[in-house]
């Protein structure tokens, strides 16, 4: 997660940037996945078993689904910023040839 | 937790989804960058499957290592792959890397508080949770609790979430798709680098893709309605599809596909699932009840009130499906051809 | 239909949206109309809503989505709107500014992006639904997903500038990005000590029981320093100016006066309604630093603008010192600054909505905001002249406007803090933007292009048409009107919006 704060920050590759900003996300993912999880839990899908029945599940035996619904808006709010940077990233290019920010720079102060 | 042999994968996982993060960032390559990126995610959606978190581990290994690798390559396609920064920037890089540190050292202080790895009794898993486990079979008939808590208990989120997608595919739409129409002189001074690698028409690629698309189709609707007993939903059978027609336009051309979809096809379609969902939960209004309570529709879908909040589900998963679908094959769409809409990958 | 007005409002500009978006395949023209219908509908509701708010006896009205309700010891398991005096008096700022901003701009729009207008206004009213969503939600993640659709739509409005604006929208969006996935992180660990994600369950359990948790102190840091990303405020400012300046007339008049503020608005929710003003107290490292922070915002603002040339990043750079007020006022967390920072928040967003609008009006008629060649303007264009000297005179303080009342209660607040950096700060602000303004009369007014040499007695009168005549004045007069109205507005709304405060 820290990989990806840090290339945000400091790459000055826009695309690289883009993969940071992807790579920072999955951590936020996986804190939020690990605090979920639960020691010998099943899937939260409920079936019928031996201590587990459809009507009154043994709620320490189910993974907490919260957590996951919460992470899956993340992830498609972040697959959906990531096609926006990128497609600005495109236009980006189209305009300075290059994916480097310090040039980009230099171009525009030009 | 030691006789489970499980754990030493999840950390054996970690450690390799780690290195290939860092080596995606050091990658001289873009398309090699984008390509170990994907693998990264696809690392992720395994850890998430360990967890016993599957529907997320669908949706990161459709989203995140599927449509996302496609998207970045579809850029790099469209421009170039060399990453050699011109100035090293060693200072600027070593206070970013203060900065994160900092922030890294910051979050661990908290580690002694955090509740214990996997303990059910903990805040998180003890307070909202039990409810949604409890209760989702009495109050929509629905086993994967997962779809009931996203499209029901917290379907306003997945409302937004719909509409995020949307608003994507237009953003894209409208930041690419404007400037070409207009300014078709400079088009050959646009395109300087040459592209990442020749695309070139394989009979095998086209053959398989003709065969596995169908195959994929049959499995996204699968998702889709099945996303009340297993994991998927809306948004994984939206990706899937999407996927397929996007698998189609890279084994053909992207001109094949837009004679079925076109341009005004999918923009609208897009939109078609936002009101659909948005249009059910305005149904709920008029029926007495409160905004995305489809209870109230009891009256007009068949079964009692719980079933009728299965019902519901299932209407607002199909409104997700197609926004999702067509929103990834505009955004790829848009990508791939620099908004040009006449060749792709 | 009483029961859903928070929801309409909301939902209205949403399907408008979608609605637009719609039809912009078949009838373009219709979009307009359709996005105008939503916000205002939108508009009406939140005016019903506040008279509601006013009637009803505890000040809040709760809307539970989907029917969920409180489950007993579950807490509350679905999504909570609240809306109580705090945020009703801001969903009715942001959707009366909104309507008049959608007024003003069509014609700017129609000439600015002639032929690619498709999506614009669908954008338009999709950044309202987010920043109208992120006032009125009651549910922490809920406000996550709503700031990410604020922030796309507005990535979009802003690369609509063509130009530099894609590399100054992207820069947005990387900042942007980072301030959400920070504000994410720290839902997650306000989350993982309570386990409930409603503002409401929150603010019981957090001052209660969880005072001297680490995990939550981290939670706080998080979501306070994901909320500055947003704002621009201070050390990560950098993206505004350039942002706010390449976008289009209409994008700018819109996202300058809202999208900050909004913001603002989530910062001070957190800290006083989920955290507690008693949190803030007890952890004065942060509060020094975020008062220290503040000020500099303020000088830094300040002093760029003084240094540019062009009217619209004068005005931006305006923005960034402005939220030095707003976050200094509220971390000031005694009940002068609090109330400060909320009738600023008010009172900036009329004013910055003015400034913005009436530099859209300039660049309509002349095509450009450069200082130098703005002589005679108040020959050529005599009203808007005069509605740019009552924003710049309201930014600056001058008495009967909102901007003296809100740095009164601001200053009062610091001297009862005993900040007297910030004091100073808010001073030598006002000077500078006095220095301003005279430099503007003078090259406005007195600078006048010799008409004999010209040949023609007099300049000719050339006003912006009067569609963005009559909202720039509408929001102008609103200035003088605020600043009227500041006693009603302070003791019958802010008042009872804010929570009672420890006396230091």
């Amino acid at each position: 997660m820290m990989t990806g704060l840090w290339s945000m920050l400091a790459q000055g590759n826009l695309i690289k940037k883009c993969i940071g900003m992807a790579i920072f996300q999955t951590g936020i993912i996986l804190f939020f996945i690990s605090i979920g999880a639960k020691n010998d839990a099943l899937i939260p899908i409920l079936t019928e078993g031996a201590n587990h029945t459809f009507d009154n599940p043994n709620i320490d035996k189910v993974t907490n689904p919260l957590t996951q619904i919460l992470m899956l808006t993340a992830i498609v709010v972040g697959v959906a910023t990531l096609g926006v940077g990128l497609a600005l990233a495109q236009k980006v290019y189209q305009q300075h040839d290059s994916f480097d920010e310090d040039e980009i720079l230099n171009n525009q102060t030009k | 937790m030691a006789d489970l042999p499980i754990w030493h994968y999840d950390t054996l996982f970690l450690i390799l989804a780690i290195l290939f993060g860092i080596s995606a960032l050091a990658m001289q390559n873009l398309m090699s960058a984008a390509i170990v990126f994907g693998a990264y995610s696809f690392l992720m959606c395994l850890i998430w499957t360990t967890m016993g978190a599957v529907d997320v581990a669908f949706t990161e290994a459709a989203v995140g290592a599927g449509v996302s690798t496609v998207f970045i390559v579809a850029t790099i396609y469209n421009t170039g792959v060399a990453a050699t920064p011109k100035s090293p920037r060693i200072a600027f890089k070593i206070f970013a890397g203060l900065i994160a540190f900092g922030t890294g050292a910051f979050l661990l202080s908290a580690l002694p508080d955090l509740p214990d790895w996997g303990d059910p009794k903990s805040p998180v898993n003890s307070t909202m949770a039990p409810y949604y486990i409890a209760n989702s079979i009495t109050d929509a008939r629905v086993p994967n609790i997962v779809t009931t808590v996203l499209a029901d208990y917290r379907g306003f989120d997945t409302l937004l979430e719909t509409t995020v997608v949307f608003i994507a595919c237009i953003a894209i739409y409208s930041i690419l798709r404007i400037d070409n129409a207009k300014s078709k002189v400079t088009e050959s001074d646009i395109i300087t680098s040459p592209p990442a690698y020749d695309p070139t028409d394989s009979l095998i690629i086209r053959q398989a893709s003709r065969i596995m698309v169908p195959f994929m189709q049959l499995f996204a609707l699968y998702v889709i309605a099945h996303g009340h007993y297993s994991p998927g939903g809306g948004f994984q059978g939206g990706v899937i599809l999407g996927a397929s027609i996007i698998l189609l336009s890279i084994s053909f051309d992207l001109k094949h596909v837009l004679q079925q979809w076109t341009e005004k096809k999918i923009m609208i379609l897009t939109a078609l699932g936002v009101l659909i969902y948005a249009m059910v939960g305005l149904a709920c209004i008029l029926m007495d009840g409160v905004y995305l309570d489809y209870s109230a529709l009891d009256s007009v879908l068949p079964g009692d009130k719980a079933y009728a909040r299965s019902h519901g589900i299932l209407l607002v998963e199909i409104g997700v499906g197609i926004t999702v679908m067509f929103s990834m094959i505009g955004i790829y769409i848009n990508l791939a051809s620099n908004g040009r809409f006449d060749k792709g990958l | 239909m009483i029961k859903h007005l928070p929801i309409f409002i909301v939902l209205a500009p949403l399907l408008g949206a979608v609605l637009a978006a719609l039809t912009s395949w078949y009838r373009p023209k219709l979009s307009f109309p359709i996005v105008l219908s939503g916000l205002f509908i939108s508009c009406l509701s939140s005016f019903c809503l506040i008279f509601n708010i006013l009637n009803s006896e505890s000040g809040v009205i709760h809307y539970q989505l989907g029917g969920w309700g409180d489950k007993g010891e579950y807490g509350i398991v679905g999504i909570q709107i609240t809306v109580d005096y705090l945020n009703g008096l801001i969903l009715t700022a942001v959707t009366i500014i909104s309507l008049l901003t959608a007024i003003f701009s069509s014609q700017s729009v129609n000439r600015e992006l002639a032929g690619q207008q498709r999506y614009f206004f669908a954008l338009f009213s999709l950044l309202v639904t987010g920043l109208l969503g992120i006032t009125i939600t009651g549910d922490i993640f809920n406000l996550y997903v709503f700031m990410e659709i604020a922030a796309l739509s507005s990535y979009a409005l802003i690369a609509y500038g063509k130009g530099r604006s894609y590399m100054a929208s992207f820069n947005y969006l990387i900042m942007g990005t980072m301030g959400a996935c920070l504000y994410l992180l720290g839902v997650g660990f306000v989350f993982v000590k309570t386990g409930t994600l409603n503002i409401e369950n929150l603010s019981l359990l957090i001052p209660q029981t969880l005072q001297t948790s680490q995990t939550v102190f981290v939670g706080f840091v998080l979501i306070i320093v994901g909320a500055w990303a947003k704002m621009a405020f201070f050390p990560m400012h950098g993206w505004l100016p350039n942002a706010y300046t390449y976008a289009p007339t209409a994008s700018g008049a819109l996202l300058a006066p809202l999208a900050t503020k909004v913001s603002v608005y989530a910062m001070i929710r957190i800290m006083i309604t989920v955290y507690s003003i008693d949190y803030v107290l007890k952890s004065p490292n942060i509060q020094t630093a975020a008062l220290l922070l503040s000020s500099i915002a303020i000088l830094v603002g300040s002093f760029f603008s003084l240094t540019q040339t062009n009217l619209r990043k004068i005005a931006c750079y305006f923005i960034v010192s402005e939220i030095g007020y707003m976050v200094g006022g509220a971390w000031l967390a005694n009940d002068p600054g609090l109330k400060g920072a909320v009738y600023h928040i008010i009172a900036d967003a009329a004013m910055t909505s003015a400034l913005f609008m009436v530099i859209g009006c300039i660049l309509f008629r002349t095509g450009q905001v450069e200082l130098k060649k703005l002589d005679g303007l108040f020959y050529k264009m005599p009203i808007t002249f005069i509605a740019l000297v009552i924003t710049m005179a309201a930014l600056i303080g001058v008495p009967p406007t909102c901007g003296f009342f809100s740095k009164f209660y601001l200053i009062q607040g610091a001297a009862q803090a005993g900040t007297w950096h910030f004091v100073g700060a808010l001073l030598i602000s006002s000077l500078i933007k006095a220095v301003i303004l005279f430099r503007i009369i003078e090259i406005g007014y007195n600078k006048v292009p010799n008409p004999a040499k010209e040949g023609n007695k007099t300049i000719p009168r050339d006003e912006a048409p009067i569609s963005m005549l009559i909202p720039t004045l509408i929001v102008t007069l609103s200035l003088i009107a605020l600043g009227i109205f500041t006693d009603t507005l302070i003791t019958d709304f802010i008042a009872k919006a804010l929570p009672e405060i420890p006396a230091p």
